[in-house]
């Protein structure tokens, strides 16, 4: 059972019917077209069905053990630390959780200035900084599963 | 302080109270783990970006500016604006966890391997006749839509957005909004219709 206009009317265009999302010299054509299409009529009850069911939806519940982890990890995360703009190189250190060795090791990465003799980093900068490194490490580890994954699969095959 | 609306508690949170967290966690973390499970159809990953959502809101305080005066918009409960800003953070979450799915599907298929996904991919069929026996053929549907379809037809549904507060969010144009949605519902009407007689609830 098909529509016979030619082109046919969709599915897409009765469910902006319903919705009343199309303009009028069209709204009114398909009106018309109706009554005398049982194959419309068809996907009609059905868009009529599906639009009944899906506020019955119901959300994905949140696991209680997924919900007592993540309570336990922004414990410790939900003081916010008052961070002034321009950070001396002892607050950037406290900031990344980094020893004084550490901090060297990333010093010539980091988005600094000097100032006065003293190499000073701007907060926003750093924020910025600590987001590309995120970026960058996410794609070097969906390259490196990969990279595993292809391994694997060519050890279990040889 | 259940009865403040967003924009103050977040106010009182930038200030440091941390009891205001709390509440905005309790009124958010099902809305923000709902979408990620509906963008990424994998509850383990939905899992990790209800945490780094969390995280990152909790990190940079100065990020969300409220509105107005101090004293909120007036109203109490949830507000647009904030629930907005979360749900966009979700989702670039989604997104970057999506990237990387396909960088490694693009990795194997370059390999000539084909692409597997994990098990823990949504629906969990025990689940869904668990929470929704009578619908557990619309979850299945929607779960095969495209993710965009998905993702617009979720937040008409489930948050009760206007087209355009979808547009903003999804920073798409309007009309394209509407043709995601249009597209969705026809394709859940014509699983529907291709549903044997006997299958239906």
């Amino acid at each position: 059972m098909t529509c016979p206009l030619t082109p046919p009317v969709t599915s897409e265009d009765w469910s902006a019917w319903l919705a009343n999302d199309l303009p009028e010299p069209r709204r009114r054509e398909l009106a018309d077209h109706l009554p005398n299409c049982p194959a419309c009529q068809s996907v009609v009850a059905a868009l009529r069905h599906v639009d009944h069911a899906l506020p019955s939806l119901r959300p994905h519940p949140v696991p209680s053990d997924v919900l007592m982890r993540l309570r336990q990890s922004l414990a410790s995360a939900t003081t916010p630390q008052r961070w002034p703009e321009i950070l001396t190189l002892d607050e950037v250190a406290q900031l990344l959780q980094l020893t004084d060795h550490e901090l060297g090791e990333v010093l010539e990465d980091l988005p600094a200035f000097e100032l006065a003799g003293q190499i000073r980093v701007r907060y926003a900068r750093l924020l910025a900084w600590i987001e590309q490194r995120e970026r960058d490490y996410t794609r070097h580890r969906a390259v490196a599963r990969a990279g595993l994954s292809h391994a694997w699969l060519k050890s279990e095959s040889a | 302080m259940a009865d403040l609306c967003d924009d103050d508690l977040w106010r009182l949170y930038q200030q440091g109270d941390t009891q205001a967290f709390e509440v905005l966690f309790c009124r958010h973390y099902a809305a923000v783990y709902h979408h990620a499970r509906t963008m990424l159809s994998r509850p383990d990953l939905a899992e990790e970006v209800l945490q780094e959502t969390f995280l990152a809101i909790a990190r940079h305080a100065d990020s969300y500016q409220p509105r107005g005066n101090g004293r909120g918009d007036g109203s109490s409960g949830a507000s647009r604006a904030f629930r907005g800003w979360i749900l966009k953070i979700t989702r670039n979450q989604c997104l970057n966890r999506l990237a990387a799915r396909k960088a490694q599907q693009t990795a194997l298929t370059l390999t000539g391997l084909q692409w597997a996904e994990p098990e823990s991919s949504d629906p969990q069929p025990s689940e869904v006749a668990e929470r929704n026996e009578d619908l557990a053929w619309l979850e299945q549907a929607i779960v095969a839509l495209p993710v965009d379809q998905r993702e617009a037809l979720s937040l008409l549904i489930h948050e009760q957005m206007t087209y355009p507060q979808i547009a903003e969010l999804l920073e798409l144009p309007l009309g394209t909004v509407k043709t995601l949605i249009h597209r969705a519902k026809a394709r859940l009407a014509d699983h529907w219709q291709k549903t044997p007689q006997e299958h239906r609830p």
